[in-house]
């Protein structure tokens, strides 16, 4: 299978695994789910290195938005 | 478009969409989260590009070696007569002072062959690997001419061959290859290294390159039949 194919069908999968397996243990945080979809994209990126049409925005856009969540962790944390 | 990233783009909208209504309208976070993944695996499909490599760059690849090829053979002063000559499987080609009227039995081992009346550079030819698949698709030229040219590598609109005595006469419309001016004189263009090859293992003979013009969006290649005694 080309290899551009073959990450999103691993991503893919890995997306329904971990909406089920979350489902399941009764996880209810959204940012939960979002931060395993963000680390299972760039672990996907990192093992295939997909071809991409243009800049990899959905990378940037991914990780933004986990170090936003990420920072409001921590400042819910020191409060 | 393609249908992949057309999927991809509607997956997103559709996770987009769902995202919004069921945060907003059911409040199940668990579901709002699948949606999530749903506009990501969307984007990330709609971001891959379509990967087959065109069939014109790749003959273009194989047009640059050629030319290169052809550079080499000025260089050393190889003349310009090109021999197609077909042994069973593969398909070599000749490139001599003058025509192989008698090329050897078997398939030559070397580069460089000396055939006695004269030397030869030999190669194989471009269409040599896929001679048997033209083969199969009979034994007319102009079917199997047609069948490469148009089908299977889409570099053509349509190709006419016609046959008079020893020569056979092919018309080629709308070729979409340029052809450097060099490999013409030597091998022979991209279109006509792939018609002689054709001829020769269509008659089971050799068969010389003889001339090619372009004009107005019509490419006519001559070749010659040799027919051993």
């Amino acid at each position: 299978m080309n290899k551009n194919y073959l990450a999103n069908t691993i991503f893919t999968v890995m997306v329904m695994l971990t909406s089920s397996i979350f489902w399941i243990l009764g996880e209810t945080r959204v940012d939960a789910y979002f931060s395993m979809y963000t680390l299972e994209y760039f672990v996907v990126k990192a093992l295939l290195n997909p071809r991409r049409l243009y800049k990899d925005f959905l990378a940037f856009v991914l990780l933004a938005i986990f170090a936003v969540i990420v920072g409001y962790r921590v400042y819910e944390v020191l409060i | 478009m393609n249908a992949y990233r057309g999927i991809g783009l509607s997956l997103a909208f559709a996770g987009a969409i769902l995202t919004a209504l069921t945060y907003f309208f059911l409040g199940i976070m668990p579901l709002v989260a699948l949606w999530i993944g749903i506009l990501v695996i969307g984007v990330s499909m709609f971001i891959t590009p379509e990967e087959q490599i065109k069939k014109e760059d790749l003959l273009a690849v194989v047009e640059d070696m050629l030319s290169n090829l052809s550079m080499l053979f000025e260089a050393v002063g190889v003349s310009s007569v090109a021999t197609y000559v077909s042994y069973g499987d593969s398909v070599y080609a000749f490139v001599s002072e003058k025509p192989i009227e008698k090329p050897p039995k078997e398939p030559p081992r070397s580069m460089l062959v000396n055939l006695g009346y004269t030397k030869a550079l030999v190669l194989r030819s471009p269409l040599s690997s896929i001679s048997d698949k033209v083969l199969a698709e009979g034994s007319d030229m102009s079917t199997a001419a047609s069948y490469v040219l148009v089908e299977l590598l889409e570099i053509a609109d349509d190709v006419m061959c016609n046959e008079e005595a020893e020569v056979i006469s092919c018309s080629i419309t709308n070729p979409k290859l340029s052809t450097p001016a060099r490999l013409e004189k030597t091998l022979g263009s991209v279109y006509g290294s792939i018609l002689a090859s054709i001829a020769a293992s269509v008659y089971s003979c050799p068969v010389v390159l003889v001339h090619e013009e372009e004009s107005r969006g019509k490419r006519m290649v001559v070749l010659r039949k040799i027919r051993n005694e």
